[in-house]
């Protein structure tokens, strides 16, 4: 191959597509689609508790790497195995992009896309990468078909069901329509789903869970909601960036739910870390909160972050205290 | 240059005696006009500098971020296009570094660009897009960025000159070499170089 074939080869692949822009519009919360936002908001759970928010986040917590080349041998001892008892496979490599596009995978897999993603392996034994969108899986029962759907978040497991996964912002959702089906988030454990069912998965990087929290924060979802994604975030994992968009986010979520002290915290927290864009309307809000407790000294702590206007509003209501 | 929406931000930082930004008709806010104008550019450069560790989503969000929060402070719009790639560059030399420092402590840090191809790789073949990244990644910094800005992205010398903020006759020289580089890169991974037939 020619190296400027090549190259085109590698502009073509790495260009942007209309979906990833919309989906990096929606992580950075410009997206005010209503449709989409009711869409996101029926996909809410129905109670988002703090101790499922919390069992969610270790849902999203990576396993030990020490497990992985056993589950890796094991797997492949599997596949050996079934290898060798099956019929012939053939190949499959699909790209899958299209507004409810039908395509069957063998004589047994039916797959409805609408979204991105592509299908490889083979015929008995397909493997699904979903990208973002809807994706209707139909995979008849007593075949030996051996189908998974991958996602960044999640992979889904059937063995002769009916089922859907859905990738956005907010992470990947399977619902069992048919048969049982076994899902396992990045790093969890495998839930077993059966028809009527179904379970989600939470992004697992911090921008991600950050971009989840500014869709959900977007399409009016309740801050306990979008508190409960920002708490799943691993201070450790993200870089000064995300960690200041979260502090300020939280701060948000706080002042709205009447939790002053915690938003003061996580006031005092984006300014201890040194993040320089948000800190004068976020000053200006704590000094607004530190005055309703009647605590000038706090206020005043503040003082260098304000301002011109909010100085001077300060010193009027602190004039105990000298500039 | 974009037109951007006369916000605060903006009427406060124009010089004195000159008149306001004028907006864009399409234009409904400057979040709006900044991500129109250049989140694809943005995007397209995290995926093809940011190399095979760096999520280019993730990446490209930081920036925006970045962009978004930060854009009054660049005084000149005509700027603008070189101070987002400046961001872009700073952005993915620290994603780089910590994705190089995760592979030696990987369980510390568990954020990592997801290695499973994209749906755009099932039909470029993975090895050539990972063939194409690690020669990339050799060139280095600065011959890279002219590479993928001259002939991946096709854009002229003078543009080229303008994103990064070096003369003209800099940029064409750091392309002749980079393009040397990488045809000896070429060469060796088997690939034909025109010229070399």
């Amino acid at each position: 191959m020619k190296l400027s074939e090549q190259l085109r080869r590698f502009a073509d692949a790495t260009a942007h597509t209309p979906t990833g822009i919309t989906r990096l519009r929606l992580r950075l919360g410009l997206e005010a689609d209503r449709e989409l936002s009711r869409a996101i908001l029926s996909r809410l759970p129905e109670a988002a508790t703090g101790a499922e928010a919390r069992v969610r986040a270790r849902l999203g917590r990576a396993a030990p790497a020490v497990r992985w080349p056993l589950v890796g041998l094991l797997v492949a001892a599997g596949l050996a195995a079934w290898f060798l008892r099956v019929p012939a496979e053939n190949p499959v490599l699909l790209a899958l992009d299209g507004e409810a596009s039908m395509v069957s995978v063998g004589e047994h897999v039916r797959l409805v896309a609408s979204g991105i993603g592509h299908a490889g392996g083979t015929d008995r034994r397909p493997r699904v990468r979903w990208d973002s969108g809807r994706l209707d899986v139909t995979v008849d029962p007593h075949e030996g078909i051996d189908l998974r759907v991958q996602t960044p978040e999640a992979t889904v497991s059937v063995l002769g069901t009916a089922f859907t996964v859905r990738r956005d912002l907010l992470g990947t959702q399977v619902d069992v329509a048919h048969g049982v089906v076994e899902m396992t988030c990045t790093g969890g454990t495998p839930q077993r789903l059966e028809a009527g069912g179904g379970a989600g998965c939470w992004p697992i990087r911090p921008a991600g869970l950050l971009g989840r929290a500014r869709a959900l924060q977007n399409a009016g979802a309740p801050p306990t909601d979008v508190l409960a994604t920002l708490d799943a975030i691993d201070a450790r994992d993200a870089d000064n960036i995300v960690s200041g968009e979260v502090l300020a986010l939280r701060f948000d979520m706080l002042r709205a739910l009447g939790r002053d002290e915690e938003a003061l915290a996580s006031a005092r927290a984006y300014r201890a870390g040194g993040h320089g864009e948000r800190v004068a309307e976020i000053a200006a809000a704590a000094v607004v909160l530190e005055l309703g407790r009647d605590d000038c000294g706090a206020a005043r702590a503040w003082a260098g972050q304000l301002d011109a206007a909010s100085f001077a509003g300060l010193n009027i209501r602190c004039p105990a205290y000298a500039p | 240059m974009i037109g951007v929406v006369p916000s605060r931000h903006f009427q406060h930082m124009g010089p004195p005696g000159k008149p306001p930004l004028r907006v864009a008709p399409e234009s409904v806010s400057t979040d709006e006009a900044l991500c129109d104008r250049f989140l694809p550019d943005v995007l397209r450069w995290c995926a093809r500098l940011g190399g095979p560790l760096v999520d280019p989503e993730d990446a490209a969000q930081e920036v925006m971020i970045i962009v978004l929060r930060r854009a009054h402070t660049v005084h000149d719009p005509a700027k603008l296009p070189a101070w987002v790639f400046g961001v872009t560059r700073r952005t993915l030399a620290w994603q780089r570094r910590k994705s190089i420092w995760r592979r030696f402590i990987g369980g510390v840090f568990r954020e990592r660009a997801d290695p499973t191809p994209g749906p755009s790789e099932a039909l470029a073949s993975r090895q050539e897009i990972a063939a194409v990244h690690a020669m990339l990644d050799e060139l280095g910094e600065e011959l890279r960025e002219v590479l993928v800005l001259a002939d991946i992205e096709g854009r002229t010398d003078e543009e080229v000159a303008s994103l990064l903020m070096i003369p003209s006759g800099t940029a064409k020289s750091r392309l002749r070499r980079a393009r040397a580089r990488i045809g000896q890169l070429a060469i060796r991974r088997g690939l034909v170089v025109e010229g070399e037939e």
